[in-house]
């Protein structure tokens, strides 16, 4: 079972307030929403554990004129339905938005380490990737009337006390958000990875290192001006993701940097692209750095390269 | 509304007959066109006839319309569409000298979704029947499901789903002759609570009496028309 974040849910049900043509698609057995559902009989469609199965309904819901919002009770991400994705949703740009949620208990709340990459790799879909329930709210606000697919990358840490955002941020479309300035170095984070380089600017401070930090809330399109704008001003950029290394935002900056021949100190924090040890999620990220600490040394070994 | 092409349409047998022959025919000259990767699938010309010229509710001048009845073409009848649509007058017959060149459009006015994959249409179908349902419409939905199709887990699933919910108005339109016996075809679409209906797929009769018998399209089970080879 997959635990949908409160203040998500909440703004799906402000949505169905709002919207008559917004529909919620259950992929699973247990009501996530039961506010939904009890104040908008026939709003919510549940289709059992079929998760690809869901993805070509909401198509055909979609090409009928209607908003459906499809989330599931199990795991479902961009590997598990990539087929269903491309051919059935992006090809038609239809208004599907899908909300990915990882395991809570089944898998030891683990993310997927590849969805970003499937996800990138599918042409007219918008992928964002929220750091907190605020930013998740804001994102479900901004992409409301985007008249193509998105899909929501729901992380393991969202539903957790505390978040970055004090309230919700205004978020435009295609736009990272500054959460912190800093001149030495620019650390980039999506979803999870944005609280970690948080708190890794928060240590190197101590070492009297400024480490800017920017939320990459939208994965697709990547907020290019704001790269290039970190690339220039502070010649230093770690990109820092619960995700494979492969494919995910440290790919998606190295194309840019690259394509744009912008000589800059870049490295990629990630999960490795390689079979990954087994364990609870709190294990597997201290396993692989993905700590605050982990990520304030792999800053301080990337500023020692020249 | 003027303009409607009404359910069940009078047409003699031998009209429909007529039609599907030329819609096997120009379906075959339609497939040299460089980059249709589709098959002509001529099996399913008697299921087309009767659907474009007799059982669907159309409005050709205006493709769009909402309350037309809706036909997914799965993976062996998008091609045929295109000289049918023409025909109908949803678009510009000159359109089809330009299908299968690069720039072309991929779905002409009056085509209602394809997938374009197999074991997808139907699930893509629940949708567009449940979609009716919620906009309180009464259109039908109808989905040619190709026989290899079958072999498809996603299939099911949409199965499933509609039977769970009741979608009346929904119609797959099983071409059996890639498939399993038509016994075991519909076996497992009734087991799965589909109310069962069985002709030859190229009786052109048979599929007029069982198109023309659907029940209303509000809840209940969803129909499948087991369409056998022979």
């Amino acid at each position: 079972m997959t635990r949908l974040p409160v203040r998500v849910g909440r703004e799906l049900l402000r949505l169905a307030d709002e919207r008559d043509d917004v529909v919620i698609v259950e992929a699973g057995e247990g009501p996530l929403l039961a506010d939904v559902r009890d104040l908008h009989p026939g709003r919510c469609i549940a289709l059992g554990g079929a998760e690809a199965n869901a993805v070509s309904v909401a198509a055909g819901l979609a090409a009928s004129g209607l908003r459906p919002y499809v989330l599931a009770t199990r795991p479902l991400d961009a590997c598990g339905c990539a087929g269903q994705l491309r051919a059935d949703v992006t090809r038609a740009h239809l208004p599907v938005r899908l909300l990915t949620l990882p395991d809570a208990a089944g898998a030891a709340g683990r993310q997927p380490a590849e969805d970003i990459a499937i996800a990138r790799g599918i042409a007219n879909l918008t992928v964002v990737s929220p750091c907190d329930e605020r930013a998740a709210v804001a994102l479900l606000r901004g992409t409301v009337e985007h008249p193509g697919p998105v899909l929501f990358r729901l992380g393991a840490g969202l539903g957790r006390a505390g978040g970055v955002y004090m309230d919700v941020p205004r978020i435009d479309r295609g736009r990272f958000l500054s959460v912190r300035p800093g001149r030495d170095a620019t650390l980039i984070g999506t979803g999870a990875g944005v609280p970690l380089a948080l708190g890794a600017a928060e240590l190197l401070a101590g070492d009297g290192i400024a480490a800017a930090v920017l939320d990459a809330t939208y994965l697709k399109p990547l907020d290019e001006d704001a790269i290039l704008m970190a690339a220039r001003t502070t010649g230093a950029i770690l990109t820092v993701e619960e995700h494979s290394v492969v494919g995910g935002l440290g790919s998606a900056v190295a194309e840019l940097l690259a394509r744009r021949r912008m000589a800059v100190r870049l490295a990629l924090h990630g999960l490795p692209d390689d079979d990954l040890e087994p364990g609870p999620r709190a294990e597997l990220l201290e396993r692989y750095a993905l700590t605050p600490a982990g990520v304030a040394d792999r800053l301080r070994e990337l500023l020692r390269t020249s | 509304m003027a303009g409607i092409l009404d359910r069940g349409r009078p047409v003699a047998l031998d009209e429909l007959r007529g039609r599907a022959a030329w819609i096997r025919r120009r379906t075959a000259q339609l497939e040299g066109a460089p980059g249709l990767g589709a098959s002509p699938a001529p099996a399913c010309a008697e299921i087309l006839a009767v659907l474009y010229y007799r059982a669907l509710r159309l409005l050709p001048d205006e493709p769009g319309w909402p309350d037309r009845d809706r036909f997914l073409p799965g993976p062996d009848a998008s091609l045929s569409l295109w000289p049918i649509l023409a025909d109908l007058g949803c678009f510009p017959p000159s359109w089809l000298d330009e299908l299968g060149r690069t720039g072309h459009a991929r779905v002409a006015p009056g085509m209602d979704y394809h997938s374009g994959l197999p074991g997808h249409d139907l699930s893509v179908g629940v949708g567009v029947a449940l979609a009716a349902r919620f906009r309180r419409r009464d259109h039908r939905t109808f989905v040619l499901v190709a026989g290899r199709e079958l072999a498809e887990g996603q299939v099911w699933e949409a199965a499933t789903a509609a039977g769970t919910q009741r979608l009346a108005s929904l119609v797959a339109i099983v071409d059996a002759e890639s498939a399993p016996p038509a016994e075991a075809v519909a076996a497992r679409f009734a087991a799965f609570g589909w109310r069962i209906a069985e002709v030859d797929a190229d009786d052109v009769a048979a599929l007029v009496d069982v198109l023309d018998e659907l029940p209303p399209p509000r809840l209940g089970p969803p129909t499948c028309v087991v369409a056998r080879a022979r």
